[in-house]
């Protein structure tokens, strides 16, 4: 749950075909285009990192920051850039929670799990919204419409169990108004960030 | 240079202004209106509130300053709203809402009259009239708040704010110290590391100072990955610059030029706050190149981490900003000799260095003065978990866990019972109830196996159970270990295995025994501070909760009902008889009213019995209560015992040998019981009954008006039927003795009930007319007596008590006077009943402690009390009641009957009692020390309820049969696969009806005659109620019922 996608991503040797690096990864060193909008995002943002190791993390939220996820091509940018090889990349990627190798869906949707959410009820609400979506935890629907991951802390102890629905908040939410806000967020074609609502209001 | 004399005046010129601009503010014409809006105040919905507001000022036409602060701590009461007008009180308006803004505002601003009904209190000393100080809020008033002391009140994004508040001066008294002297500041302050580990910040800034090496890096550790904790979130997000100038001081002390803040990705306002902050340091020459003209510089970088929880380690949080793996390496070297890229390294915690700017402004002594010799300063905490009033707290160190959950957090959430409080997130430990004394502080949290940690306070009522807790602690720190050594990866690993064994049903008491010895092993082998304290959470709960462990291995049973393998429904397992509560109301909506009430005898065979006295705690964990009100789950049963016809339930068919001869003492509930699941079995019983009917506390301690005579004897009746023999008038005892019983039988239960009566131990209590409830209710039942004249004074908060006046009251009794040295709040009783004494006019006078029955000749006058008040909380979480010294007041009655406790009555000779008085058992067995004696009911549990005597005689009758035939697997035909057939539609929408309220003689009626109360439901009343039960079990099996 934790650590959604990174034990079975392509870097780690688990067999999953090499389809996009094959591409660019050619013998002899010569480098095919990077899918464009990695491209786009390395001219604009990633060119300007610092080529040191400390710039690994960094870097990495940066890019998923503007793709939403970690492809292959920009794995690749990365690992060339700061001159790292790309296992290295691959380890210090995979160890961390945050990063996703799959493509997320249109919405995201984050139940909390920490000991406040867990206390009032969060594994319920898991169990029911997993049902409901018929996704597991760290997956996305088949339409690619949610990614419905688990954080450990959200930090908004208070207002415990807390959902995080396309970046709203959502305290005190039940089993019936989570699938009402999961509901209503697949209303919109695109995520709203920043509309902050109470749940069940 | 002339560089430095510029920045000089430039801060100091950027103070004053900024004092006279706070003052000016705050004594100017123009409304201010601050709004709690740090992340939690946005979930709460604030962002709306401020849109909302803005609005509603322009439809006013009213210029006010619309503030957004950050978080009070007061998660409660979110969103929070204060107004201040200048030159009046600071208003806090509590849970607004954007439909109450209209008139809030209108009333406030407008018409000057802040609305008390929407208020919490007001800052500052004057209140206003019909708001309390906030000062007084009991949230508030036992808070010291010195690392928050301006959340909540400044707007964080602005720096002349901080600085009006005294920010910076801290730094400014630091830099014109020797590094050296601010250490020895810290040093005599007591301040210790807030991070969790509380180890003193002086001594490790001087290990960082004294290392060799010109270049030396401070960090800032916010990656706050503790499940259920939002201290770092909040002052990051309230305050930053108090961080912000904390890693100042601390920078110059330890000589580091460059910083870092390695906070969680997941708190992105804090993370936004603080680039904010830094920026406006940068243009005040407070970050930077030579900083205030001193020549000391320091620059920070801000890491977000990534998600990982190890990370929260030094040497794992180290590597992660060089651009590793976040693993944690071995110690020595220690990050102060080879940190970040190798050099000298300072780590501290975000509350450490909040606590900085205030030691360094107000002086070590101040600093000093708050907390414990060892534990000096304040501790903030996060409490959550079912707490009234969850939220952010700063409280002196040493402050007891019971002030802290109480007096601060309002107690347990819907009044329920503490449990449990966890401290410390997955590297800390439980807490139990017995130990609420405690004083918070490093060594004594440490002492009980917990540890202090970053101030995660998660408070846990009996809905919470312990074995699953440890489990999702242990799934967690089993998810988060870096997986560099073994005894954490895979110790952790097979700690969550084995407890999810015993979670859904295959443990065993080896399993208990394994977890202790693989806790020890991994917290002796690992490498880091992760896996040293990740058995901490397991090791304790089995260190204090043990018993409930030891229901889920040996009973299959998880008394919270939240491991779902072990029970069909959470009513049914909240039952202490196990009735199959869905079973029994699906037969009645369907009309099948023999079946239904063959299914309840399966497990209860007193189902008129407990359709009239249950408290029903079925009803208090029902999840139809999640959609509207519980199922009236005995209104239903009662309709079901008049419907039903009759039952016959079978007795076991076993081969003459196995048969053999048992003796129980008292024909009471638990007696009753035990013989009927006795004969059940087979078995031959004899029941030895001193009085001359049966019942036991049930015709002799409840009045018929709560439970018809007619009644009890249908009950009995079917047991009788099976061929259960009662002797009557032959009390066990010298004459008849447990030994000679012993011998004459092949096992004796003792069901001896409590009747022993406690005393007043008051002056007078001799006099006549002074008689003890129980006592009481007996003579009436026997008859002897049938009239009361005079006024009657009852004493005590119980069953016993309520019955006892309203008994007294139904006999003609003039004025009766029910006194409780505690309030109505803490009565041991129903709410119903006392409700329904008052409606018929029993008299309650609350915090009257007797001291002396005054007499008329021999015979009792009046009964002189005590005045009390509520002091501390006990560790039962009730107010422990004071005397008012020299407050006494007199009550006039002819009949003064104490109803203040009972103890068990246990025949001459009989097994060994606790010191409390009652019967030693095994609690699974009910095994005396006496081989072949069996105990349980009141005899065990002191005065208890019907159901759980019922639900003794059961585990009695199993363990005795157990008893019987040693090493005999047995399937009892109660524990028996379900076989309901009764229909139901998972996929149909559940019944829209809601709860029937079970209507009542009217009160007036009823005092005069001893008729039933409460009245029966209608036969379509009954089974619509029924149908709205939402069949949680439906598709369930039971783990415990499908083996042997």
């Amino acid at each position: 749950m934790k650590k959604p996608g990174s034990h079975d991503s392509p870097g780690m040797g688990g067999g999953k075909p090499k389809a996009e690096g094959a591409r660019i990864r050619r013998p002899g060193g010569a480098v095919l285009p990077l899918d464009p909008e990695v491209e786009r995002w390395f001219a604009a943002v990633g060119a300007a990192f610092p080529a040191s190791r400390s710039s690994i993390i960094p870097m990495l939220q940066s890019a998923q920051a503007s793709l939403g996820y970690l492809p292959r091509d920009a794995m690749q940018a990365i690992a060339r850039h700061l001159k790292v090889s790309p296992v290295t990349l691959e380890g210090v990627a995979s160890f961390y929670a945050q990063f996703r190798f799959d493509k997320p869906g249109r919405h995201r949707v984050t139940v909390c799990r920490g000991t406040a959410c867990y206390v009032r009820g969060s594994s319920k609400l898991m169990d029911d919204i997993q049902a409901d979506l018929k996704v597991a935890a760290g997956g996305t629907t088949a339409d690619g419409e949610v990614t419905l991951e688990a954080v450990s802390c959200f930090g908004a102890c208070a207002l415990a169990p807390v959902v995080v629905v396309d970046g709203t908040v959502n305290g005190r939410v039940s089993s019936a108004s989570l699938k009402a806000l999961v509901d209503a967020a697949g209303q919109h074609p695109q995520p709203q960030p920043g509309r902050r609502t109470k749940a069940g209001a | 240079m002339n560089m430095t004399t510029m920045t000089r005046i430039s801060l100091a010129a950027e103070i004053d202004g900024a004092r006279t601009a706070w003052q000016r503010t705050h004594q100017g014409t123009r409304p201010i209106i601050h709004i709690g809006s740090a992340t939690c105040g946005l979930a709460a919905g604030a962002g709306e509130l401020i849109e909302e507001i803005r609005r509603e000022l322009r439809r006013l036409k009213v210029d006010a300053e619309v503030v957004p602060v950050g978080c009070i701590g007061m998660c409660f009461a979110e969103p929070l709203v204060d107004i201040e007008i200048p030159g009046s009180a600071r208003i806090c308006y509590a849970s607004v809402t954007p439909s109450m803004v209209k008139a809030i505002l209108h009333e406030h601003l407008v018409l000057g009259m802040p609305p008390a009904r929407y208020a919490l209190g007001s800052f500052g000393d004057d209140g206003l009239p019909g708001i309390p100080r906030l000062s007084d809020h009991p949230f508030l008033k036992h808070q010291v708040r010195i690392a928050l002391r301006n959340c909540g009140l400044i707007d964080p994004t602005r720096v002349d704010h901080y600085l009006a508040q005294s920010g910076y001066e801290g730094l400014q008294r630091a830099l014109k110290m020797s590094p050296d002297a601010v250490i020895d500041e810290v040093l005599a302050s007591g301040l210790r590391g807030r991070g969790g580990g509380g180890f003193p910040t002086a001594q490790k800034w001087r290990f960082c100072r004294a290392s060799p090496g010109s270049e030396k890096y401070l960090i800032c550790n916010a990656d706050e990955g503790d499940p259920g904790a939002f201290m770092d979130r909040a002052v990051l997000e309230g305050d930053p610059h108090a961080v912000l100038e904390g890693m100042c001081i601390a920078a110059y002390a330890i000589g580091a030029n460059h910083g870092y803040i390695y906070i969680r990705a997941e708190y992105p306002l804090a993370i936004e706050r603080l680039r904010g902050a830094m920026a406006q340091m940068r243009a005040l020459a407070l970050l930077g190149d030579n900083i205030l003209g001193t020549g000391f510089s320091f620059d920070l970088v801000i890491k977000e981490g990534a998600g990982a929880f190890v990370c929260g380690e030094e040497t794992a949080l180290i590597a992660s900003i060089e651009g590793r793996r976040g693993m944690p390496m071995a110690r020595p070297p220690f990050p102060a000799v080879k940190g970040l890229f190798g050099k000298p390294t300072n780590i501290n915690n975000v509350e450490t260095f909040a606590n900085l700017p205030a030691i360094l402004r107000e002086g070590a002594a101040w600093f000093a003065a708050y907390g414990t010799e060892k534990s000096r300063g304040t501790k903030t905490f996060a409490i959550t978990g079912k707490i009234s009033r969850p939220g952010l707290i700063e409280v002196p160190m040493g402050m007891t866990l019971r002030d802290v959950v109480y007096g601060v957090g309002g107690g347990i959430e819907g009044g329920g019972r503490f449990k449990a409080a966890q401290t410390g997130g997955p590297s800390g430990g439980c807490i139990p109830a017995q130990m609420m004394h405690l004083p918070i502080d490093y060594e004594s949290l440490a002492q009980v196996g917990s540890i202090m940690g970053s101030g995660g306070l998660v408070v846990m009522d009996e809905t919470t159970c312990m074995v699953d807790l440890a489990r999702y602690f242990v799934t967690f720190t089993q998810n988060e270990s870096c997986g560099k050594c073994v005894p954490c990866r895979l110790g952790t690993r097979q700690m969550k295995l084995i407890l999810d064994d015993i979670c859904e049903g295959r443990g065993t008491e080896q399993s208990i025994a394994q977890l202790e010895s693989l806790g020890e092993a991994i917290r002796k082998g690992s490498l880091c501070g992760l896996g040293q304290t990740a058995p901490n959470p397991v090791l304790t709960t089995i260190k204090y909760f043990r018993d409930e462990y030891l229901a889920h291995v040996r009973e299959k049973r998880c008394p919270a009902g939240v491991c779902q393998p072990l029970f069909v429904a959470t009513c049914v397992n909240r039952c202490p008889s196990e009735v199959d509560i869905p079973a029994y109301l699906s037969l009645v909506a369907e009309g099948r009213y023999d079946e239904a009430l063959l299914s309840h005898m399966d497990r209860n065979p007193f189902p008129s019995v407990c359709a009239r006295v249950c408290p029903h705690p079925c009803e208090a964990r029902c999840r139809r209560e999640a959609v509207d009100e519980p199922v009236s789950i005995r209104a239903v049963k009662r309709f079901m015992v008049d419907a039903a016809t009759q039952v016959s339930v079978p007795l076991m068919q076993r081969p003459p040998e196995e048969l053999r001869r048992t003796a129980v003492i008292g024909a009471g509930p638990a007696g009753l019981s035990a013989a009927y699941f006795l004969r059940r079995l087979g078995h031959e019983v004899t029941v030895f009954e001193a009085m001359p009917e049966p019942g036991g506390m049930l015709r002799y301690g409840i009045p018929s008006y709560r439970l018809p005579r007619e009644e009890l004897a249908r009950d009995i009746a079917r047991i009788t039927d099976l061929g259960v023999k009662i002797v009557y008038g032959a009390p066990v005892g010298k004459k008849l003795s447990v030994a000679r019983l012993r011998k004459d039988y092949d096992a004796v239960f003792v069901g001896s009930g409590a009747w022993s009566d406690v005393s007043m131990g008051v002056a007078g209590e001799e006099a006549r007319g002074v008689s003890s409830g129980i006592e009481f209710l007996k003579k009436v039942t026997l008859g002897t007596v049938a009239r009361l004249g005079g006024d009657a004074v009852v004493v005590g908060g119980g069953n016993t008590a309520i019955d006892a006046a309203r008994t007294a009251l139904r006999l003609g009794a003039g004025r009766v006077t029910v006194a409780y040295r505690r309030t109505r709040e803490e009565m041991p009783v129903q709410p119903e009943e006392i409700a329904e004494a008052m409606e018929e006019g029993v008299n309650f006078e609350f915090l009257l402690a007797p001291v002396e029955v005054l007499q008329d000749g021999r015979k009792a006058a009046a009964l002189k009390f005590q005045r009390m008040r509520l002091g501390d909380y006990d560790d039962s979480g009730r107010r422990r009641p004071v005397p008012i010294e020299g407050d006494f007041i007199e009550i006039p009655a002819a009949h003064i009957i104490r109803a203040i406790g009972q103890k068990p009555l246990v025949p001459v000779g009989g097994p060994a009692l606790s010191k409390r008085g009652t019967v030693e058992v095994d609690q699974f067995s009910l095994a005396t020390e006496q081989s072949g004696v069996f105990a349980g009911g009141d005899a065990v549990l002191g005065p208890a309820t019907a159901v759980e005597a019922i639900a003794h005689g059961r585990r009695a009758a199993e363990a005795i049969e157990h008893f019987l035939h040693p090493g005999k697997s047995i399937r009892f035909p109660w524990n028996g696969p379900r076989p309901l057939d009764t229909a139901f539609d998972p996929e149909a929408q559940p019944s829209d009806a809601m709860r029937l309220r079970v209507a009542k003689l009217p009160a007036l009626e009823r005092r005069s005659c001893f008729d039933e109360v409460e009245l029966a439901l209608s036969a379509a009343d009954a089974r619509r109620e029924a149908g709205r039960c939402l069949r949680c079990d439906f598709g369930k099996t039971i783990v415990s019922r499908e083996e042997e």
